[in-house]
């Protein structure tokens, strides 16, 4: 009996086709271990993917499922918005068009403490995370990481250069004295359910190298034709898009990214924000 | 545009990104076909006029499907309508899967409707189905008149999801315009020859 059950065993590990060790490791990394009061720091999870393999971005594309992180902080502590960098698209058979990240990423946020530390100083952060990745196949994963910070912190949770790389790569908001470019919106999306024309200007302080448009989706709008156009130094983007029966888009306001390369082939991201009711963003 | 007033332009990048949507278009008759089934008996959707019938692109080795298929979505569904003249057929346009394939994981999972073996990927090239699963509804008449999502719950994560097939079926069957015809497929992405 013994015997059978070793070999169960056996061929449970080597068939266990689907249940390969995951292409995706993560990492719960913080831009400091030593918390002070009323101070701000960093969080994240890091990413990595084994060659070939892609998770995906906010907005996965045509197909996928976003990348997932839940932060379960101590009480009084507060997170902020997940921080995406700039994705890659990716072009797969059938002109099915997904957004994400090759080889890894570091998804952010800020934590800010509460003006008064209680306890004995140990902080435990919680990060449950959940992805897709794909190769040839698709993977679900999940984890949940554990780090401690404070008085007796991980000292592998410690990563200050990881979030100062990675700042590199967070899309520029086109309000920051920073950013590259001015952008000016046309058109909306009519909540009656008619289609619409939104366009977005890009004037580039610098007419960057190369341009390429993340454009804003919804699982209540249908988003067609989205172009961009670059002359110089300015990038039209343009879409049409109408509300789906029945259906409410999540925010008026949805995110789209640039990203483009400067006159060294460096790549950098700038923040689209897109008013489906016309506004000034 | 002159050639070289694009070269000075520096940067062209005329770029026109996600493709249209499916190309069955709700409102529109659906793309004829015929096909072959997992045991080589040929379906051919003209002659399936009449009858109301719902497309469903399926891969066995996506983990949306699996998950579907673990929580019998789609046969449970395809039962509730099947004697409302209801045709259930999943397709599977997966370029290195065949009908054999398609014969074991039908057994393995028990569901009665046929797959469709679609591996060249003219189906879903025709239809525009772009995930699995990506579901398509076509009415008596031939229209389609649902394309999208199955429900409206990509992660998995709600206990219970608005299963928009099940309420486009009730409308269909009930002879009512769909109340929600177009939604956003999501899935993995249909696995393509490249």
């Amino acid at each position: 009996m013994r015997l059978l059950a070793a070999l169960a065993v056996l061929f449970a590990a080597v068939s266990a086709s689907a249940e390969d060790p995951s292409p995706v490791d993560v990492r719960l990394v913080a831009s400091t271990t030593t918390i002070e009061a009323g101070k701000q720091f960093e969080v994240g999870v890091l990413l990595h993917m084994r060659p070939g393999w892609h998770v995906y971005w906010l907005n996965p594309g045509d197909a996928g499922l976003p990348t997932s992180v839940r932060w379960t902080m101590p009480d009084g502590f507060t997170v902020g918005a997940l921080r995406w960098p700039v994705p890659q698209r990716f072009e797969q058979p059938g002109g099915v068009v997904g957004y994400g990240y090759l080889d890894s990423a570091l998804l952010g946020a800020t934590v800010t403490a509460p003006a008064t530390l209680t306890g004995e100083g140990s902080i435990p952060v919680r990060a449950d995370v959940g992805w897709l990745a794909c190769e040839k196949i698709c993977v679900r994963g999940r984890k949940t990481l554990d780090v401690v910070l404070g008085r007796d912190a991980d000292p592998a949770a410690s990563a200050p250069g990881l979030f100062a790389d990675w700042a590199k790569r967070l899309p520029i908001d086109p309000r920051s004295e920073s950013a590259p470019a001015t952008l000016t919106a046309r058109g909306s999306v009519p909540a009656d359910g008619t289609s619409g024309t939104v366009t977005v200007d890009i004037d580039w302080k610098q007419p960057p190298a190369s341009v390429e448009w993340f454009p804003p989706d919804d699982p209540a709008l249908d988003v067609q034709a989205a172009q961009s156009h670059t002359d110089g130094g300015r990038t039209r983007l343009t879409f049409q898009a109408k509300r789906l029966s029945g259906q409410q888009p999540k925010q008026p306001v949805l995110e789209s990214v640039v990203a483009y390369s400067d006159a060294s082939g460096v790549r950098h991201g700038l923040r689209v924000p897109v008013d489906l009711d016309g506004k000034e963003t | 545009m002159r050639p070289n007033m694009w070269a000075a332009a520096g940067v062209l990048a005329l770029a026109t990104l996600g493709t249209a949507r499916a190309t069955a278009v709700v409102g529109q008759l659906a793309p004829a076909f015929t096909a072959k089934d997992q045991d080589g008996h040929e379906v051919d959707l003209a002659k399936l006029r009449g009858k109301i019938v719902v497309l469903e692109w399926t891969n066995p080795d996506c983990p949306f499907v699996r998950r579907h298929y673990g929580a019998k979505t789609m046969s449970t569904l395809s039962n509730r309508f099947k004697d409302r003249d209801v045709v259930w057929l999943a397709v599977n346009s997966t370029s290195y899967m065949d009908a054999a394939r398609d014969r074991t994981w039908r057994t393995e999972q028990g569901f009665a409707y046929p797959v469709l073996d679609d591996h060249a990927g003219t189906i879903g090239t025709s239809y525009g189905a772009k995930t699995t699963p990506h579901m398509f509804i076509i009415d008596r008449k031939g229209t389609v008149v649902y394309e999208g999502a199955i429900d409206d719950d990509a992660a998995g994560a709600e206990k219970s999801a608005r299963n928009y097939v099940a309420e486009a079926l009730d409308d269909v069957t009930a002879g009512k315009p769909v109340r929600v015809a177009e939604t956003k497929p999501y899935g993995c992405s249909v696995k393509y020859a490249h």
